[in-house]
């Protein structure tokens, strides 16, 4: 069966069924979403990408967009099937970190708007880390 | 170290470019990549015409939300990402490399220092160059990067040996006059004098020029090499071609 969507794929979706798969926001790239959304317009967002993981529709990127999204009240966004070639695996991980941690959709980002260095140490360098395991892993 | 080169057509569509990038990424990840390195300009093409008030909405600033999406995509993906871009800061525009990290930091920040990827009448004031040859000593060896037209400037060339870095990563934005896609002549004419001056360089080249059509300025021709210091290419991506080149090199002992 074809997946929704208008011509180029994207479909509109309700925000609260997005499962993320971030921990956390960094507070300085979201005063630049802001500002971009602020001189461009929402409609100048493109899709955001998901996958399908279980009965879940994961986001695997644009987490920053779809929270200003959020914030700025809007309740749905235009979203599209992610068709790369992901490394699943390691967004299962990410997806199972958010789970373990109550995060079952972007407004419960809320209180994980973070400062930059925070950002880096809490989640960028975690997700580092994690292929650093998995890359050991793999080459066994 | 297991490299991927992208060759990716660049388009007068700077979001489609950045997606191309993005995915290139990911794919680079997956097919179990520890760098991946696109070409110079790589989300613009180099298209600048000497008017600033064309110019200057090329460039990205840093920090700013493509550098950002950038980040992002290295720590999720767990790979270093080099790639060239113009670079705005504030009324300054600079032809620039960079290579982020898989924690999402720039670890490599290198502005061209040979001025002729603008004409020799653009206002100098807006025109910028670097001067630094910054070098990034990692578990994969030391990179250092040029751009283009560096490698053919000889006081630039002996600097960038000096430093002795592992890795010269090169990325480029090149076409032939007549717009032409032609594997011989660039084989015969062109490609001897890049291998001369990597092995001049020291350091093992990886090349990676863009592809697009006369559309965009003159186009670009496309390509992707890895070549050794003694002047073997290892691998290429032959010109005229979109795709990836993944090559496996040996990480120098440390």
């Amino acid at each position: 069966m074809r997946p929704p969507g208008d011509e180029s794929g994207a479909f509109l979706v309700a925000i609260d069924r997005l499962q993320p798969s971030q921990l956390y926001v960094s507070a300085e790239k979201l005063a630049r979403v802001r500002e971009m959304i602020a001189s461009s317009g929402p409609a100048s967002l493109a899709p955001l990408p998901v996958v399908r993981l279980g009965k879940d529709v994961v986001l695997t990127d644009g987490h920053t967009r779809t929270y200003a999204a959020w914030s700025a009240g809007q309740n749905s966004l235009r979203v599209a099937w992610d068709r790369d070639e992901l490394d699943m695996e390691a967004y299962a991980i990410c997806v199972g970190w958010c789970t373990g941690e109550g995060i079952r959709a972007i407004s419960d980002l809320e209180d994980r708007v973070v400062s930059t260095d925070a950002y880096q140490r809490l989640w960028l360098d975690r997700c580092a880390a994690m292929h650093r395991l998995l890359a050991t892993r793999r080459t066994g | 170290m297991r490299a991927a080169l992208v060759v990716n057509r660049v388009v007068h569509d700077v979001e489609a470019n950045l997606c191309a990038i993005l995915r290139g990424i990911r794919r680079a990840s997956v097919e179990g990549a520890d760098l991946v390195l696109f070409s110079e300009a790589a989300l613009t093409g180099l298209i600048n015409e000497d008017r600033p008030s064309h110019d200057l909405p090329l460039g990205i600033e840093v920090p700013g939300p493509v550098m950002d999406q950038l980040a992002e995509a290295a720590a999720r993906c767990g790979i270093w990402i080099g790639l060239g871009l113009l670079e705005r800061e504030g009324t300054r525009l600079y032809d620039s490399a960079f290579l982020v990290g898989p924690e999402g930091r720039v670890g490599l920040h290198y502005r061209r220092i040979q001025p002729q990827w603008h004409g020799p009448q653009a206002d100098p004031s807006v025109y910028r160059q670097g001067s630094e040859l910054p070098v990034l000593r990692t578990p994969l060896g030391a990179f250092a990067f040029l751009i283009c037209g560096d490698l053919f400037d000889a006081s630039i060339g002996h600097r960038f040996r000096a430093l002795e870095p592992d890795w010269l990563l090169y990325p480029l934005a090149r076409c032939f006059s007549d717009g032409a896609v032609d594997q011989q002549r660039w084989k015969e004419e062109e490609l001897p004098d890049y291998i001369e001056r990597v092995q001049r360089s020291g350091a093992t080249a990886l090349m990676v020029n863009y592809l697009a059509g006369r559309d965009l300025m003159s186009g670009a021709c496309g390509g992707a090499w890895v070549v050794r210091p003694n002047g073997q290419v290892v691998a290429s991506l032959p010109l005229g071609e979109e795709g990836m080149l993944l090559v496996d090199l040996e990480s120098p002992t440390l």
